[in-house]
């Protein structure tokens, strides 16, 4: 009788180790994510070099058919300067950064504003393909594409979770095509990728 | 009630809780009501909440109220102030009141495109431009941009500018082709049927005018317009920004092949991918990347009444007819047809063939001398197809 309680109690407490284990490993959306967040204690800091580009093309690399330059005073979102890519007419601008993310990020958080302005019709003629690509120039991922139908001179943020990408080397890149007419202004500035290291941290769960 | 009996019910509930947890991350795309439509607008925003809870509380946007929650998207972080533009989208509550999933604010920004008339003789540019017939003052904080094209007299620009209590102020200039029309987006400040004033610009509106949305004091709206000889603006479409499913009409937009056209002209009734589709002279049709033929692919944007579609905007995509470069010129008419206006042209040096589908414009200052300004597409023989062309009545056109 005292041993099958035993055993009743043993198998109760595996139950309850395997339902934490699960708990703690489940892929929780987004406003779960507070909540883990608060039981670490991660340190943060950002890796991006010149990411608002006041310190003119400081940290990255660049490269335009036309000849320009790519960081430009004639439509900042914030301080003096940013990137200007497009522009003119059969324009094929890249503008990147390399950047190594160290490895055991708890989370990688890659963000920049972005406008255009436009004499297309409203249809995507023109674009900008956002995208992170190793050091050999290999495709990572396509993070987005900005083309000449966006709503025009609206700064809107764009944000990516780069987490997957701890202990590699990659490359930020920029790159806007223009067709033979109507040209496109691609805008960006205030760019930034704040990584956070630390270890995970699982909360004991408590029954009464 | 037994201890094992409860012990059995709580491991029921507790698996029962377990797997609703469980469920959790799909459970929310699948709950609620189904959602109201979804209203746009663009006004000038005339209240935002307290500094202490801001951007939380109820904003006021061309007259309009809007509630901000926790749940609004408002772009950028850093405070808006009353006077400032905004972009809003909101879904209507149960009790009517507008609640807003994403706010977008800017600043007053008129954007003008059109043709420089003059510029300042300083060579920074700082002084007084006349853009679109515009009067645009540009200081030693505009910034300028010849990047796209020169800024020079007789080219074009896009002006953004800030009103201030002696005229607009330049705060940034770009050099761009040149347009079949002039446009300028702003707010409005007052309308009626023969005159709108968009952030101070005055645009007259004439019966052949084509008004989309319903206009309102403080919304933003867009002109098209043309530029008159007495330097006037005259608008064929004015566009207000503002979207409400149930009193503006259903919008449309689709990609399909030109099936069949208008016997003459470009203007009635078009079948595009087994649609028809109604062009007025209110409809822009851009035909820079090739010229409309049957075959050609198009981008159509309008309205649907019953089985039609209203077309606002058709642009096409690729042509058969689309071998060439799309060029535009201006210069003074030296020679034209032996009678009527269909034929052949020499304009800048260049023969221009003007077509039953070139759109004309000012064909009553037609004649040896005056100035043209064309858009079309250039053959390999130099040949100009002509799709649009705007005639004024001096060398020099309007300013």
């Amino acid at each position: 009788m005292r041993a099958a309680k035993n055993r009743r109690r043993i198998v109760s407490l595996l139950s309850v180790l395997a339902a934490a284990a699960l708990l703690a490993t489940w892929p929780w959306p987004a406003q779960f994510a507070a909540r883990s967040a608060a039981a670490q204690a991660p340190t943060c800091r950002e890796l991006l070099v010149n990411g608002g580009f006041e310190e003119g093309d400081t940290g990255w690399s660049q490269s335009s058919a036309g000849g320009y330059g790519l960081i430009s005073d004639f439509h900042p979102r914030t301080g003096r300067l940013a990137a200007f890519l497009g522009g003119a007419n059969q324009a094929d601008d890249r503008l990147s950064q390399q950047i190594a993310l160290p490895a055991g990020v708890i989370s990688a958080t890659l963000s920049f504003w972005w406008a255009i302005s436009t004499t297309e019709p409203g249809v995507a003629f023109d674009r900008m393909a956002v995208s992170l690509r190793r050091p050999d120039g290999a495709l990572l991922a396509d993070l987005m594409t900005i083309d000449s139908s966006a709503a025009e001179n609206l700064w809107d943020l764009a944000e990516f979770d780069l987490t997957g990408y701890g202990g590699q080397s990659v490359i930020l890149a920029f790159h806007a095509t223009t067709d033979a007419n109507n040209a496109t202004d691609f805008y960006v500035d205030d760019a930034s990728l704040v990584v956070c290291l630390g270890s995970k941290v699982y909360l004991p769960i408590l029954l009464r | 009630m037994n201890g094992q009996m409860f012990r059995r019910l709580s491991s029921v509930l507790g698996a029962f809780l377990l797997a609703v947890l469980l469920c959790l991350p799909a459970l929310p795309a699948q709950a609620g009501p189904t959602p109201q439509p979804v209203v746009k607008f663009a006004g000038v925003i005339n209240v935002v909440p307290p500094a202490a809870d801001y951007p939380l509380g109820t904003w006021q946007v061309a007259g309009r109220a809007v509630i901000v929650n926790a749940s609004t998207r408002v772009l950028p972080a850093t405070p808006a102030t009353p006077g400032m533009w905004a972009d809003v989208t909101a879904r209507p509550a149960a009790d009517g009141a507008l609640v807003a999933q994403r706010i977008v604010v800017m600043p007053a920004e008129v954007r003008i495109k059109g043709p420089i008339g003059e510029k300042p003789a300083d060579p920074t540019g700082v002084g007084t431009w006349i853009i679109a017939g515009i009067p645009i003052t540009a200081t030693v904080e505009t910034r300028f941009s010849e990047r796209g094209a020169a800024l020079e007299v007789g080219g074009w620009a896009e002006v953004f500018a800030t009103e201030t209590p002696t005229g607009l102020v330049a705060v940034r200039m770009r050099g761009i082709e040149p347009q079949e029309d002039v446009n300028v987006f702003g707010a409005i400040q007052s309308f009626n049927d023969t005159l709108w004033v968009l952030s101070s610009i005055p645009i007259t509106v004439i019966t052949d005018t084509l008004i989309i949305g319903t206009p309102a004091v403080d919304l933003l709206a867009m002109a098209d317009a043309s530029l008159q000889p007495d330097g006037s603006l005259q608008a064929w479409r004015l566009k207000v920004s503002v979207l409400e499913p149930g009193t503006t009409p259903v919008p449309v937009a689709f990609t399909g092949t030109v099936e069949a056209l208008p016997p003459r002209g470009l203007l009635g009734m078009w079948t595009v991918s087994g649609r028809p589709v109604v062009v007025s002279a209110g409809t822009a049709i851009n035909q820079t990347k090739g010229l409309v033929v049957v075959g050609a692919e198009v981008y159509v944007v309008g309205w649907q009444a019953g089985d039609r579609v209203i077309a606002t905007l058709i642009v096409v995509l690729s042509s058969p007819q689309s071998s060439g470069q799309f060029v535009r010129f201006s210069g003074p008419i030296q020679q034209m047809p032996a009678s009527g206006l269909l034929g052949e042209w020499r304009i800048a040096d260049r023969t221009v063939l003007v077509t039953e589908r070139t759109r004309l414009a000012g064909t009553r200052y037609a004649r040896v001398g005056a100035r043209a300004e064309v858009g079309g597409m250039q053959a390999a023989d130099g040949t100009v197809t002509a799709t649009w062309m705007m005639i004024w009545p001096t060398a020099g056109g309007p300013r």
